[in-house]
């Protein structure tokens, strides 16, 4: 899947990172922006660091892709936009763990010193 | 506390061609995202201006709010991504559908015409007596409307309701 001819054929990787990330923490409990971002620091231990304002487009691709449905709710007199998980994003979400584990999996080989691991991915 | 308005991110992103709810949406997120960053900066201690300071950097600036929205054509308007079907098979479907359901009423309005007639007059009726000078007077007033005068008016409509939905 990786690697075809040599040549690497998925340079969305890279941008399935945040994707990833955003399905899984909404996986656990519908969130807003501002709650997402400060549970990605957590979770990440502040590894993964961005401008908080960009995950908003994230969210309305994943949306608009139908990975994420979001309403709005009013918590203590402010009205807020929450995300949560739809059953296609879950799908989305298995995929994208089970790619994640096997390119993690396959690096791992690779930084522990087996250079033939690539062959299978 | 005082709160950007981005202003300039939403008419940057509407002038590109975003669709005007994601553009709504993204700016109304984002103020309320530099609230909850400007209250939990006072919270830590910080003073009202540097906390603005501190969550306007910690929110990104304006060039990468707008470069992270545009690189997605996915969430561009419909008018952008095929202004051939917006701006060429539309009207011509919007004018071809108020043609036809003119035409529709116009002929069912003569038919309940006729059959009054008829039942009145208790025999099939003439020309002149289903369509007389005023009835033809009418058809002519209703076509000239439903033609030139009712698609301008729809357009108007809808351009209202989009900027009361998405702009206002």
């Amino acid at each position: 899947m990786w690697l075809r001819d040599g040549v690497m054929t998925n340079p969305n990787f890279m941008n399935g990172i945040p994707e990833l990330v955003i399905l899984r923490l909404l996986e656990k409990r519908e969130m807003y922006g501002y709650e997402l971002v400060q549970a990605i620091r957590r979770e990440t231990n502040n590894a993964i660091s961005l401008g908080e304002g960009v995950v908003y487009p994230a969210l309305h691709m994943l949306e608009h892709r139908r990975a994420l449905k979001a309403r709005r709710k009013t918590v203590n007199g402010r009205t807020r936009i929450y995300y949560a998980v739809t059953k296609s994003g879950k799908k989305r979400l298995v995929g994208l763990t089970a790619d994640w584990s096997r390119v993690t999996g396959a690096v791992s080989h690779v930084l522990s010193g087996d250079r033939h691991v690539l062959a299978n991915v | 506390m005082s709160s950007p308005t981005f202003d300039s991110l939403r008419e940057k992103l509407l002038r590109a061609g975003i669709a005007p709810r994601h553009v709504h949406r993204y700016t109304r997120e984002l103020r309320d995202h530099h609230e909850d960053l400007v209250a939990e900066e006072i919270q830590n201690g910080k003073s009202e201006p540097e906390a603005n300071a501190s969550a306007a950097l910690r929110l990104g600036d304006e060039e990468t709010l707008a470069a992270e929205l545009l690189k997605r054509p996915e969430l561009k308007s419909l008018a952008t991504r095929f202004p051939w079907l917006v701006f060429g098979f539309g009207p011509v479907l919007m004018l071809s559908f108020i043609v036809i359901a003119a035409l529709l009423i116009e002929g069912g309005f003569l038919f309940w015409h006729k059959n009054l007639i008829e039942n009145f007059i208790g025999a099939p009726a003439s020309l002149s007596q289903i369509e007389p000078a005023w009835i033809k007077s009418l058809a002519f007033l209703w076509n000239g409307t439903m033609t030139y005068v009712l698609p301008v008016l729809i357009a108007v409509l809808i351009w209202g309701i989009m900027h009361l939905t998405y702009l206002a």
